[in-house]
């Protein structure tokens, strides 16, 4: 139960690729897709959930060529857009039995037992019959997931869906898709390092349409571990601490000084106590390396 | 700030490509009308009078006026978009937090607009200039440049309109955030429109409807539809109280919406409402979950089989269309057509006050077709909003990728459309069936409804719905597709003003069928359904592509469109589209063939004009060449109900009845029918002409005078096909007229249109009429016209169900082989007009002095009966008492099916008589009683047109139509009360005054009237009863009565209308004789005015009334110009501070009816208590007469009996002094 993307490519008119020679093979399990905004998930996302084609390229999963023939995919993909709307003046209940309608349910009674059982999972049994479009931001994400599980996907795209949350719906919403990724193909958007940390079996960086990096969220950070050193500064001295080191991230204390966090193989002298790397730590690095050096060095 | 918006709005409008489309599009529509009206396609009727300018400032108007519906329609799409514009892509969210004054922001967003839609529509005024000067039009027709006429139009009303509709678009989209309302808002407005304009047609004098009118087009035409064609021509548009009162009341609404707006305007994440904020809002606590759940949900089947699609795919339908009826402009556009509907049927201002019966076909008549615009309209509306409704409301990408196929997607929605218009349809066949129960009338036809609607109408609206679908498919964008479909849809119905006529180039037309309540739909619905299936498969073809183009996912490029469509062309759909467009073609080429090349057929105008022309071209040598009469005509006439077709074996007599031997005939033949002739005398047929169908005959041996020959023919149709009828025998109610045999001599089809003529190289016709009182001309015109009065003689066969009738005395009836056989035989002469009906007739009878009166009318249409019996009877015994016998021993009116017209005519002695009149609602309180007063015009006419025969010559209609209007409203008289008579008249004045301000240039006395109805029918009938008036009836009918004895004397007399005026001439007085010239010899009107009318009560209990008025009258000649004086210098002008302008008048010596009214009496008219005619030769005039009673109302000549230009300054309330 994986997904083979192979070569895929895609430039928009305006001459940005959207995706460069991306290949990745997507393993069962929640797999993170971190990059910041403009690098390409989006597109990456749309293109497997057949939404766009690619200017080159394939797409295989369980056996489904999904370039030529999307819709034997769109039977098994729960798909959650980055931002989507919802007919106005439609419940909840409703909508979803529209959902269930397009998605192949055919019997009536199956279709109101799975809706039953969907609104209780996603919590949204009380606002059933409230219009959609009314819904606050986190009741619309939890709408979105009731309608991708439908189907019973077996590959799970959902992009960015975190973006607006609140902390609690957010956790609520990450269990059900750690839950759901338990035994499907999730493929999942952000460009916040925290969603993927402790979440996903594996994760990718992505930018200027390339897969930078790839590896679970564990060893990514074992991999740099005993490189990555703290120190705080004056802010004035920002700048020439940039010029002698690789800053990885930099954040203001309370007194206005700031806490820098650099990447040296080796002890880079001064005030530098070596911190414990964190996912964070890999993101900006190869962000960082990637725009300096065409070619990815770990 | 304002200045930033305004110019980035306005970059923004002209980085829009549509922007310059609407532009093209309205420089080029208005270009093409222009000088389609300028006659560069062919002269039309929309303009008949070449030295007439088409570019008068009130023509212009009109023009561009044809564009308003147009107009009104940018405005949502401009003025509307641009708030709407913000919502939609949420960038209000933003904008809004930015410190913007909102006098800028809605200032700029409204002007901006503004001027977009301004400059657009400036388009038009372009386009009309530059129309009516294109290469290839009629320069004569077309006058100098007029700015200020263009000036005049823009500012007062067309940017005006703008700026008011534009306000309350703007006003509501910005409630409502919401564009759709503005187009609701719009289309509101459209028919608020239509409804003002009917609004008070039927009061005298209101003015509600020039008030109200937001376009201010009543208001101009309040004070342009009296104008004659010579105010027309040189005078600008009428700046004038009641217009400038609606500019201002108008503006003054705009500027109130626009200030409430203002005011109320927030920048605010929310839309204004209109209502208060609920009390006690509710709290909304988020609910506390587990954080960690299991997820075990029930095992489903999951169907993609396609069963399964096609279930899914009727299942998503119910959902749109429940989505449509539910969406709040549907329910307000249904409410708006229905208020149409009952607010046209409830001031339906019926022809002499009388109305039909809520008959099914009647009661569906005029709301099936509001409804169907209404439903077209929505049918576009909905199918932009359906196709465009995910991804409008951003739900696309959770659609596109589940497994639904996108056939099923594309046919849900062609689905809700179809079930959207039947739903419309229904809700007419409830509206329908109410108002029959309503009005007391049981007999619902429900067969009826359920075909006119679902079977008829539903086919048509959805040919528009699969259209729709596809444009919209297309466009994907829903105001283009919508505005586009609106283009298209009026476009085609317009397209005979291009010259497109033919139904085989104009998409979802055909021809429409007819039903009767005598053979139902007859074969009208094979065609209609020839043609729906013809343009059903072009938009299936089209359903095809919208499939191949439905966007699915996302498609930015055109490139990218096009390359999914071709991953979609599977074979089974490419076949699909073969199949589609190969029958579209076939039976677009079958069409035509049968139009064009099966059958020699006129289809068009334009084909009418080329074979009338080539006709007269050809044959108008033979015009004057003496020809022989038929003087007897005998036919064996039979007719097959079942296979809708007939065979003639007919026998005439012709002899020569000049003094001159002669050689050549011509005969003509109808181009229908096939026919096969002989004489029996040798001859050769010199030349043989199927074009126009008539050929040139020469005798071998000349004909000398008195000498006869015979001519017997064969007349039948060609075998009707399943596609074609080419008979017009109907398998009931069949109606044969004599206009399908053949004819002897020239046959006038002639162009009577100077700038056509001109055209087609002919001669003016001006000058070439005959003159009334050139006896010699006369002469030449009845020796070649071919017949004379006739002997008749017939057998009718028919089938055994029916009967058939001819006419004449039934001299024998017989069955044999299973048919009916009748003869019959007409004992004394009549003009070779007959008829020959069939169909299964019940039959009621009278005898009335010895003339047996018969109705044949369809089971059921018994509502008359009566009424027409008393016409012919009441009718009978005025012409015989005051004209002479009846020349035949019966008269008998014979129904006909209203597919064949809505006429009532005389053939013999029969009076075929149109089922559309069968069904009169006769309520005498308030109108006429209609089949009772056609009963008696018709039997007049038996007299008037059948005894005496005029040659077809101008006056000629005064001697049949004018006499039987008059001899009608007499019967009317005497059987009905004069008030029924008086209340007849009024009507007719009405008539008279309206129709003779839209009947062109120039207009002709009575006497010299050519073809015009309004003045033979409705001038006619005032003026008889006038003239009947003043010198008394039986002094009148006497001098009639002589006039006919001499026309059918056998003396060399002609029946014209100057030897009628003659004899009229002869019994009136002197005094009266001025009447002579101003009723018949000239075109004259009066302008009488009641000033002042007082009075005092007297000692001995009686009451004296004192009358100031004013009276004047004036010749209408050439060109409309009004003459108050006869030679130039005997005008009478009357000049006072009291009347304000001078009142000019012809000399007078004139006797004037002056009337006083009593109380109003049961009967509810006023008691006249006194009514006498004055001599009057002054302009200003008091009178002070004694009256016994207390008077309530006097009036100068109470009764109309004169045309007055205006009556309603006639009447007055007398007051106490």
């Amino acid at each position: 139960m994986s997904l083979e993307i192979k070569n895929l490519e895609k430039a928009y008119k305006n001459g940005v690729k959207a995706l460069d020679k991306v290949s990745l093979t997507i393993p069962k399990g929640m797999f993170g897709l971190l990059g910041p905004n403009g690098a390409g998930k989006s597109t990456l996302m749309r293109t497997v959930a057949t939404l766009q084609s690619p200017d080159k390229g394939e797409i295989f999963f369980e056996g489904i060529d999904v370039l030529k023939d999307p819709m034997s995919l769109r039977r098994i993909l729960g798909y959650l857009p980055q931002e989507f709307g919802v007919y106005p003046k439609v419940s909840g209940e409703r909508l979803l039995n529209y959902f269930a309608n397009l998605k192949g349910i055919s019997s009536k009674s199956d279709r109101s037992k799975l809706i039953g059982e969907i609104l209780e999972l996603t919590n949204l049994t009380e606002v059933r019959k409230k219009y959609v479009s009314g819904y606050s931001g986190g009741m619309k994400q939890r709408f979105g997931i009731a309608q991708l599980l439908l189907n019973n996907p077996k590959l799970i795209i959902v992009d960015e869906p975190t973006a607006g949350l609140d902390p609690a719906e957010r956790v609520r919403f990450l269990n059900i898709l750690r839950e759901i990724g338990s035994r499907n193909t999730v493929i999942f958007s952000t460009h916040i390092v925290e969603d993927v940390k402790d979440l996903c079996h594996e994760v990718a960086i992505m930018n200027g349409g390339r897969i930078l990096h790839r590896k679970s969220p564990v060893n990514a950070v074992n991999a740099i571990d005993g490189r990555v050193w703290t120190t705080s500064i004056k802010s004035e001295d920002l700048d020439s601490t940039k010029e002698k080191h690789q800053i990885l991230s930099s954040s203001y204390n309370r007194d206005d000084s700031i806490n820098i966090r650099i990447y040296s193989e080796n002890h880079p002298g001064g005030e530098f106590i070596p911190a414990k790397p964190q996912l964070d730590d890999v993101y900006f690095l190869i962000l960082k390396e990637a725009s300096e050096t065409p070619t990815l060095t770990i | 700030m304002f200045a930033t918006i305004f110019k980035y709005e306005l970059s923004h409008w002209f980085r829009q490509p549509s922007t310059y489309v609407f532009m093209l599009l309205f420089l080029g529509m208005a270009t093409t009308l222009a000088a389609d009206h300028a006659g560069i396609f062919q002269d039309k009727s929309t303009f008949t009078d070449p030295e007439y300018f088409i570019n008068t400032p009130s023509r212009i108007f009109s023009a561009i006026q044809q564009f308003s519906l147009f107009t009104m329609f940018l405005i949502p799409i401009f003025i509307g978009v641009s708030v709407y514009r913000d919502f939609k892509c949420n960038i209000h969210t933003v904008l809004y937090s930015y410190p913007i004054k909102k006098r800028a922001y809605l200032g700029a967003k409204f002007l901006s607009a503004l001027f977009v839609v301004t400059l657009i529509v400036a388009m038009i005024g372009l386009g009309t200039i530059i129309g009516f000067r294109l290469p290839g039009v009629n320069h004569a027709a077309v006058g100098p440049l007029n700015v200020l006429a263009y000036h005049q139009i823009y500012g007062l009303f067309i940017i005006p309109n703008i700026i008011i509709i534009g306000t309350i678009v703007f006003a509501i989209v910005t409630i409502s955030r919401n564009v759709y309302a503005g187009f609701i808002a719009v289309l509101i407005i459209v028919n608020l429109q239509n409804i003002i304009s009917g609004f008070g047609a039927g009061i005298e004098g209101s003015q509600i409807r020039e008030w109200l009118d937001p376009t201010g087009r009543s208001a101009v035409m309040h004070y342009v539809k009296y104008w004659t064609a010579d105010e027309i021509a040189t005078k600008l548009l009428p700046i004038k109280s009641i217009v400038l009162f609606n500019r201002l009341l108008w503006l003054g609404v705009a500027g109130i919406i626009g200030a409430t707006i203002y005011h109320r305007f927030t920048f605010s994440q929310n839309p204004l409402s209109l209502y208060p904020a609920k009390k006690n809002p509710a709290r909304s606590l988020l609910h506390q979950f587990a954080s960690i759940t299991k997820i075990t949900l029930p095992e489903v089947r999951l169907e993609y089989s396609l069963k399964h699609q096609v279930k899914t795919t009727w299942r998503l339908s119910i959902f749109d269309f429940r989505f449509i009826i539910t969406s709040w402009p549907f329910i307000a556009l249904t409410l708006v057509a229905f208020l149409i509907v009952i607010y046209n049927i409830a001031s339906d201002d019926p022809a002499f006050g009388t109305l039909s019966l809520p008959i099914t076909w009647r009661v569906l008549e005029l709301p099936l077709d509001i409804i169907g615009n209404f439903g077209t309209i929505l049918t576009f509306l909905y199918a932009g909003v359906l196709v465009n409704r995910s991804k409008v409301s951003r739900m696309d990408q959770l659609i596109d990728t589940t497994p639904i196929n996108d056939w099923a997607l594309i046919i849900s929605k062609v689905l809700a459309i179809f079930k959207m218009q039947a739903f419309l349809l229904l809700l007419l066949l409830i509206g329908g069936v109410l108002v029959q129960l309503s009005k007391g009338y049981f007999n619902l036809e429900l067969d009826v409804y359920i075909i006119e609607l679902f079977l008829i109408k539903w086919p048509e609206l959805m040919v528009w719905g699969l259209a729709a679908i596809f444009f919209q498919t297309f466009f994907a964008n829903p105001y283009l597709g919508f505005f586009f479909l609106l283009f298209c849809s009026m476009g085609i119905e317009s397209s005979q003003v291009i010259g497109i006529e033919e139904d085989v180039y104009r998409p979802n037309y055909g021809p429409m069928p007819e039903y009767s309540d005598m053979d139902g739909y007859g074969r009208s619905l094979i065609p209609y359904y020839a043609y729906k299936m013809y343009w059903g498969l072009s938009v299936l073809c089209l359903l095809a592509i919208s499939y191949l183009i439905w966007k699915r996912g996302l498609l930015y490029t055109l490139t990218d469109r096009m390359k999914a469509a071709r991953r979609k062309l599977t074979p089974n759909v490419a076949a699909a589209i073969i199949i589609c467009l190969t029958g579209f073609i076939g039976l677009g080429v079958r069409i035509y063939l049968d139009d064009h090349v099966y059958n020699q057929r006129i289809n068009t105008e334009k084909e009418l004009e080329l074979w009338s022309a080539e006709s007269e071209k050809r044959y108008k040598q033979f015009e004057k060449a003496p020809q022989p009469m038929i003087t007897a005509i005998k036919l064996d006439m039979d007719i097959y109900p079942e296979s809708r077709s007939f065979h003639c074996k007919g026998e005439y007599i012709l002899v020569n009845k000049t003094r001159h031997p002669i050689d050549t005939i011509l005969v003509n033949y109808s181009f229908k029918e096939k026919i096969k002739y002989q004489l029996d005398v040798p001859s050769t047929i010199i030349s043989k002409d199927t074009n126009i169908c008539i050929d040139v005959i020469r005798l071998e041996n000349m004909l000398f005078p008195g000498d006869s020959l015979q001519m017997t023919f064969d007349l039948y149709n060609k075998p009707n096909t399943l596609f074609r009828n080419y008979s017009k025998v109907r398998e009931n109610g069949t109606f044969l007229s004599s206009r399908i045999f053949p004819g002897i001599g020239y046959r006038d089809t002639e162009l009577k249109d100077n700038s056509k003529r001109l055209k087609y190289g002919l001669k003016p016709i001006e000058g070439q009429e005959l003159d009334p009182m050139d006896e010699k001309a006369l002469q030449i015109r009845r020796a070649a016209r071919g017949w004379e009065m006739i002997n008749f003689e017939a057998i009718v066969r028919t089938s055994a169900d029916q009967i058939g009738i001819a006419p004449g005395q039934l001299i024998k009836r017989w069955t044999e082989d299973g048919r009916n056989h009748f003869h019959y035989k007409l004992k004394s002469k009549i003009k070779p007009n007959f008829g020959f009906h069939s169909g299964r007739y019940s039959v009621e009878k009278r005898t009335s002095n010895g003339i047996q009166l018969e109705v044949y009318f369809h089971e059921g249409h018994d509502y008359n009966i009566t009424n027409l019996m008393d016409g012919l009877e009441a009718s009978l015994a005025y012409n015989i008492e005051h004209f002479g016998p009846y020349q035949h021993q019966q008269a008998r009116i014979i129904e006909f099916p209203r597919s064949e017209g809505t006429f009532a005519t005389v053939l013999g002695d029969l009076i075929p008589f149109s089922e559309s009149r069968f069904i009169y609602d006769v309520d005498e309180n308030t109108g006429t009683d209609l089949p009772f007063y056609i009963a008696a015009h018709e039997i007049a006419h038996m007299w008037w047109g059948h005894q005496v025969v005029p040659e077809d010559i101008p006056g000629a209609k005064m001697v049949t139509e004018s006499l039987a209007e008059y001899i009608a409203a007499k019967v009317l008289e005497y059987n009905k009360g004069m008030g029924r008579k008086r209340n007849f008249l009024k009507y007719q004045r009405e008539f008279y005054m309206q129709l003779r301000a839209r009947g062109g240039r120039t207009e002709n006395p009575l006497m010299f009237n050519e073809g015009r109805r309004h003045i033979s029918y409705n001038k006619g009938a005032i003026i008889f009863c006038a003239m009947s008036d003043y010198i008394g009836e039986s002094k009148f009918n006497e001098a009639l009565k002589k006039f006919l004895m001499r026309a059918t004397s056998g003396e060399d007399y002609f029946p014209t209308s100057t030897n009628m005026v003659e004899e009229i001439n002869k019994v009136t007085p002197d005094t009266l004789k001025y009447l002579i010239k101003d009723l018949f010899q000239t075109v004259t009107l009066s302008d009488n005015r009641l000033l002042e009318a007082k009075v005092r009560k007297q000692d001995d209990d009686k009451f004296l009334v004192t009358l100031d008025f004013a009276i004047s009258k004036y010749r209408v000649k050439e060109e409309f110009r009004n003459h108050y004086s006869e030679n130039g210098k005997d005008s009478l002008v009357y000049k006072s501070e009291k009347v304000g302008d001078p009142i000019y008048s012809l000399p007078l010596d004139d006797f004037i009816e002056i009337g006083i009214f009593g109380e109003q009496g049961p009967e509810g008219e006023k008691k006249i208590i006194y009514q006498e005619k004055h001599r009057i030769r002054d302009i200003m005039n008091s009178l002070s007469i004694l009256v016994p009673e207390l008077p309530s109302e006097a009036a100068i000549d109470p009764f109309n009996l004169l045309i007055d230009k205006n009556i309603t300054d006639n009447r007055k309330k007398i007051i106490a002094e």
